[in-house]
């Protein structure tokens, strides 16, 4: 019986042994590629998790953190490779949580917003499904249904992206149509009412200076060249700032909104 | 049998005393051989690799290995993490030795990001009497650091505090007329003169900083402007003649001044630049030959 229990002891010691030796066993590749993509070292990172999965087909969370790695490196058609040799297919309805916010937030990174609120409304098993949803309304700009689709759920709602709804719903949009038609009525208005009233000032004395020197010119000698020189000047600058004061209510409308947008997307990227 | 069995498992279990790390031994130290090979060839990914491999599992020297990782990731120009490393270099060695060249690996590679500041706060922590042997590379590192951030002459004392440190001392004449050269350049490349004088004279400007074209275009322009301005003034008022001028003066003449000022800083800074590689084609040659005399 003592020499039975001495041989297995000096098995199990001396298998120990023989394990401890093996630095690119599975075990110790995940061990190792956890501590890599800690430090940031993504690159080498990959080389790890491929080992290891190949080591042991079927391991989800080196699947898992070649996914992250491959989202963070931007890689799209890698990540999503990525998945369908996890899964054996491509199915995103199916796609586990973790794996499914990754991807959530790569179709952010791409900026494929619609994509991403589709796959937020297919998906069955997203955590914190209601937050993802209301993030991706709140990035296709939709600031209305955003605002019906908070009030309608019961669930905790993140303040951060509340208060984003807020924000865009309350957002008084500047329209082009009505920039365009002011500065076609008292020419700079509609730059003005974008908030550029250095612009507006200078538009309105460029249009109506050269506007009355070439009137003037006409009434005092229509044979001249100059009236038609300013008169010229005149309709360039009053059609191009007509042109132009809806090009602001356009620009003003998208850096107020991206700015929201923004907000969003980083409520969407920030590790949880 | 009875006696060899209980030998064997005496050894067994004093084997398993140690930590598991411990019967990586043998293989850490290949693993680490295997890196300075392959970072001797310049295979600085595989290396930094397997650098890495041997300090996560816990090879004895974390200092040195972070360290030639922070090496890889340098030549790898991946400047973050190569001041991640360095970082770790500098804060897990009692060694003076290693800690300086962490501090100058470092500096170095902040100097390649752009951040002058940040690499001479680093190098100010260098205790410089305990540094002699690599008196040459901090004084190059500020030097070109005080350089970048337009300290020309701080940027000037430290090349020529590098170029004492060679053994012949050559190269400070040249180094000296290089800095005249720069100082040169700045009186006669001034922004601020280039935009006073296109407002008096439009494209003038543009003349001094030798961009002829532009110069012929912002004056040309502006010609075809005060005609129209000095003939509405004849046809209808002077008045009125004011009132048209001032917005194209804001559009076109202000805007002028403005280019001239870009131009001439450009050309300022592509002098300084010339004179810069200039001195790091001496200091380079100065160092070679200082190496080959010591050798």
């Amino acid at each position: 019986m003592l020499l039975k229990t001495k041989l297995l002891l000096i098995l199990i010691l001396a298998s120990l042994d023989l394990f401890s030796q093996d630095l690119y066993n599975h075990e110790n590749s995940v061990q190792f590629g956890i501590y890599l993509y800690n430090s940031n070292q993504y690159d080498l990172a990959v080389r790890e998790f491929e080992r290891s999965v190949f080591l042991k087909p079927g391991d989800q969370a080196s699947y898992l953190y070649l996914f992250k790695i491959y989202r963070r490196l931007n890689a799209f058609d890698k990540a999503i490779d990525c998945y369908s040799r996890f899964s054996g297919n491509l199915r995103l309805e199916e796609m586990n949580w973790e794996f499914g916010s990754e991807y959530l937030k790569l179709l952010v990174q791409k900026n494929k917003f619609q994509d991403a609120e589709n796959f937020a409304n297919n998906n069955l098993s997203l955590k914190d499904a209601d937050n993802y949803k209301l993030s991706t309304i709140l990035l296709l700009k939709d600031w209305k249904r955003a605002e019906i689709f908070r009030r309608g759920i019961n669930s905790n709602i993140s303040k951060l992206l509340s208060d984003i709804t807020g924000e865009g719903v309350a957002f008084k949009r500047k329209s082009p149509a009505l920039a365009a038609l002011f500065s076609a009525i008292i020419p700079g208005s509609g730059k003005a009412y974008c908030g550029r009233w250095k612009d507006g000032i200078i538009a309105f004395i460029m249009t109506s200076s050269t506007a009355l020197i070439s009137v003037r010119g006409f009434n005092k000698n229509s044979g001249s060249i100059y009236p038609w020189i300013m008169g010229s000047f005149a309709v360039a600058y009053y059609s191009g700032n007509i042109y132009g004061s809806s090009q602001s209510a356009i620009k003003y409308n998208k850096m107020q909104e991206d700015e929201l947008v923004d907000k969003t997307r980083a409520y969407i990227l920030t590790d949880n | 049998m009875n006696w060899l069995i209980k030998h064997v498992l005496i050894f067994l279990l004093i084997t398993n005393f140690f930590p598991v790390k411990y019967s990586y031994g043998q293989n850490l130290n290949e693993l680490v051989l295997f890196s300075n090979v392959q970072y001797e060839h310049g295979n600085f990914e595989l290396a930094a690799n397997e650098y890495n491999r041997a300090l996560f599992f816990g090879y004895k020297f974390e200092d040195r290995l972070s360290l030639k990782i922070a090496n890889c990731y340098f030549n790898l120009n991946k400047l973050e993490l190569s001041e991640q490393f360095y970082d770790r270099a500098y804060f897990s060695t009692n060694s003076d030795s290693i800690k300086t060249e962490a501090v100058l690996g470092k500096s170095f590679s902040l100097i390649l990001g752009k951040k002058f500041i940040l690499a001479l706060t680093e190098l100010m922590n260098l205790d410089t009497l305990s540094i002699n042997n690599q008196f040459i590379k901090l004084n190059f590192l500020k030097g070109i650091a005080y350089f970048g951030l337009h300290q020309d002459k701080f940027a000037e004392a430290c090349f020529f505090r590098c170029v004492k440190g060679f053994t012949d001392r050559e190269g400070k004449v040249e180094i000296g007329e290089d800095f005249v050269r720069i100082r040169k350049a700045e009186r006669r490349f001034n922004p601020a003169i280039a935009w006073r004088l296109s407002l008096i004279l439009p494209g003038s400007g543009q003349v001094y900083s030798g961009n002829y074209m532009e110069a012929a275009n912002s004056s040309l322009l502006m010609a075809g402007f005060a005609y129209l301005t000095v003939n509405i003034a004849i046809e209808y008022t002077f008045v009125e003649a004011l009132v048209v001028a001032s917005s194209f003066f804001q559009r076109y003449f202000v805007g002028g001044a403005n280019m001239a000022e870009k131009l001439t800083l450009e050309r300022q800074n592509k002098e300084r630049n010339n004179s810069f590689l200039s001195i790091m084609k001496i200091l380079e040659a100065a160092d070679t030959k200082n190496s080959s005399n010591s050798n």
